[in-house]
């Protein structure tokens, strides 16, 4: 098992590289450029001084290879300087958006709070309502609840989250006003009517995202199980006079759980790059409202990142989904 | 702002002072508390304010992201925010939002003009690179101004208006609508006159073929028409697209994504600057103070090319020395009253006499402001914020 880790590591290493570099690419020769955000009114001359601050003009490798060194050297120092008071990076140009002019890691550190209470809480409460209503839809298979839990995911599935946002702002923020519409980003929890208010500002992003990461995971979940309350083990547990609820809760859920714990766990990268439209929608300010904002100006260090952050999470959570797979399942063994 | 703040920032260092740009010390009536990229600002009543009875808010939050339908709907009917700017939806919307009774819709006209240029070089593909839509090869069809007039004639700007921007917009004939003084008296193009364009397009020798488009010397009447990606830009298109067929000319309409078509990038096709078309379609303003620089942008040495990186402001690449002649007389008036008349016929020349721009909609601001907050004027010189420090809450 740790062979196999640490060899899964090893490969991450030039898979990650010919990602960013691959990314760089694409994003820098695609049309567009950052001069699109600044206004007509700015005369060509000022235009041009502020596209050279930005050292947008340098040839394609210089800034790619000024890139890795800013993310892989200079940001870490930053992070060490940041934790522990030292001036290591003194001095040292960062990674710079050509945005906001400002460096891109304090930008992320800003927004990942949002991402993970927000995108983060919806895909727990998905996880949530998916795994009792996919064990109850296996073990009553073709009952009422089933036929419901099934509607239930074809809706979660079809229907585009721009849509049941929109729905739902429009019935639980415009109608009922039990909602805010905008989230406010400056929202501190102090004290319970804080608390309160930011669990009413969550509500509807929390509900249009659990909805559609519950209806894929209860799926999932109540495939697993029906394969699983056929095995005959689950008649020789009923036969040995254990209750239903302990066979089907404690022998067949686990066996189940297997497949399903690693499909959430390759899931979990794209809490942070997924829910685009909800973050847009709803003024959540989150990574990925940051990634499309980026993308939009072609602002090239803040895409780069951001893109090459979300590849670092996938790969790891992909190493990290197999070994689970491996751990939960004694069948498996890997070398 | 304060010198001292921002002594160390100025040129190339300007990148390095992400502080002072995020927490700029000035004399308004807010200080900017916290400042969230591409999200909002947090802003407290300032204490040294020269005014100590104001502001009456002790603290104001700017919210931005989300598009205009949403902070129309912030204002208007969850009554979340108490203003918000730009707020550009279409005309059944306002009405029905207004109905609601939280708030209301403002509008103000500045400078902003929706307008098409006419290309007067040839930015056919069968040039070589470097020589397209450059002044070595004017164009084949629309260097006859009878050709311009009549493309002109065939619009109803007035539809366009009710369309696209209702109490928003207003049709316009003039690049400089505003101020006043400089707004040249100049209506002619309001009405649309389909059948005295067709009469145009006959004089010139258009003569309409057999599959009902215009031919002459064995070249079709064809256009290619352009702008940015924004769905009242392509409904505008479609309609004139319509009227354009109707007088037996032949349209194919483009359509770019703004980051590109206004991205300024050298190596793009398919910037306004490069106008690799025959016509285009945006919309530019100025400050509304003078408009001298934004009129001497039509000079012959503004051209954008090849030798200038297309950094050129002069898009149709029109090139009159007696146009060049007014700017330089502009430039040595002081006199307001001569410079208002200098700056009328430089207008006229550019729009009616010539027809290279084709104004279509002076586009106004709009705005929506809740009914509880007093002390609101809507400014389009400036920013909307102006006079934040007289807002009050109505009881």
């Amino acid at each position: 098992m740790l062979t196999y880790t640490l060899r899964r590591l090893l490969l991450a290493i030039p898979t990650l590289l010919l990602i960013s570099l691959v990314i760089f690419l694409l994003v820098d020769l695609a049309p567009g450029s950052p001069a699109s955000e600044i206004p007509l009114t700015v005369p060509p001359e000022v235009r041009e001084k502020i596209l050279e601050s930005l050292s947008v003009n340098q040839p394609i490798f210089v800034r790619y290879l000024l890139w890795l060194k800013q993310f892989f050297w200079v940001e870490p120092l930053n992070g060490i300087d940041w934790l522990f008071g030292t001036n290591y990076a003194e001095g040292m140009q960062r990674i710079i958006s050509y945005q906001t002019r400002s460096p891109v890691f304090p930008l992320i550190g800003e927004r990942l709070p949002q991402t993970l209470t927000v995108i983060g809480t919806a895909y727990l409460v998905g996880v949530l309502i998916a795994l009792p209503i996919g064990i109850y839809s296996a073990y009553r298979q073709y009952s009422l609840f089933d036929q419901f839990g099934t509607m239930f995911a074809m809706i979660g599935f079809s229907v585009p989250t721009f849509f049941t946002g929109t729905v739902f702002i429009i019935v639980f923020g415009v109608w009922l006003g039990w909602f805010p519409t905008k989230y406010d980003t400056t929202l501190e929890v102090t004290d319970w009517d804080s608390f309160v208010k930011q669990l009413r500002q969550m509500a509807m992003p929390v509900m249009v995202l659990g909805l559609a990461n519950a209806a894929a995971i209860s799926r999932y979940m109540r495939s697993s199980m029906l394969e699983n309350m056929r095995q005959d083990y689950v008649r020789t547990a009923r036969a040995k006079g254990m209750s239903e609820r302990t066979v089907v809760l404690k022998h067949v859920l686990r066996n189940s759980m297997i497949p399903v714990v690693t499909i959430i766990a390759l899931g979990i990268p794209s809490i942070f790059g997924g829910a685009i439209i909800t973050e847009n929608l709803f003024g959540v300010n989150g990574i990925g409202a940051a990634l499309i904002g980026a993308i939009r100006g072609n602002d090239l260090p803040m895409v780069q990142t951001l893109a090459f952050i979300f590849a670092i999470l996938i790969v790891t959570f992909n190493l990290i989904a197999d070994v689970l797979y491996g751990l939960l399942d004694p069948r498996i063994r890997y070398d | 702002m304060q010198a001292a703040q921002f002594a160390n920032c100025l040129g190339a260092a300007a990148s390095t002072c992400t502080e002072q740009n995020f927490g700029p010390i000035g004399t308004g009536p807010f200080v900017v508390t916290e400042f969230k990229t591409n999200d909002t600002v947090s802003l407290a009543a300032n204490p040294n304010y020269r005014d100590p009875a104001k502001p009456a808010f002790a603290t104001m939050t700017v919210k931005g992201g989300g598009d205009a339908e949403a902070a129309a709907r912030a204002v208007m009917e969850t009554g979340e925010f108490d203003y918000a700017w730009n707020t550009q939806i279409n005309p059944e919307l306002q009405a029905a939002m207004a109905g609601g009774g939280n708030g209301v819709f403002l509008n103000g006209f500045g400078t902003l003009v929706e307008r098409i240029e006419m290309n007067m070089t040839d930015p056919s593909a069968d040039l070589p690179e470097g020589e397209r839509s450059t002044t070595e090869h004017p164009h084949p069809i629309l260097t006859d101004i009878r050709v311009r007039t009549a493309l002109s004639m065939a619009i109803d700007r007035q539809i366009l208006v009710d369309v696209g921007y209702g109490n928003a917009g207003r049709p316009t004939c003039n690049l400089v609508p505003a101020p006043e003084m400089f707004a040249s008296d100049n209506t002619g193009c309001l009405t649309q006159d389909i059948e005295g364009a067709k009469a145009l397009l006959d004089e010139a020798g258009w003569v309409v073929g057999t599959d009902g488009i215009r031919e002459k010397d064995g070249k079709k009447l064809k256009l290619l028409y352009q702008t940015s990606t924004n769905p009242v830009r392509q409904d505008f298109q479609a309609l004139i697209k319509g009227w354009w067929n109707e007088i037996g000319v032949e349209v194919e309409l483009k359509n770019i994504d703004a980051s590109v078509f206004f991205g300024g990038d050298a190596g793009s096709p398919d910037t306004f600057q490069k106008f690799y078309a025959d016509v285009e379609m945006y919309a530019n303003n100025f400050d509304g103070t003078d408009p001298e620089p934004y009129l001497a942008q039509y000079m012959c040495d503004k051209i954008p090319g090849p030798d200038n990186q297309w950094q050129g402001e002069n898009i149709n690449r029109f090139c009159d020395p007696a146009y060049d002649a007014l700017v330089k007389e502009m430039s040595a008036t002081a006199e307001m009253g001569k410079r208002a008349e200098l700056a009328k016929k430089m207008n006229d020349m550019l729009t009616k006499d010539s027809m290279v721009v084709v104004p279509l909609v002076d586009r106004g601001r709009l705005s929506a402001a809740s009914t509880t907050l007093g002390g609101v004027v809507l400014n389009t010189w400036d920013t909307e914020l102006w006079n934040a420090q007289d807002w009050f809450r109505i009881k």
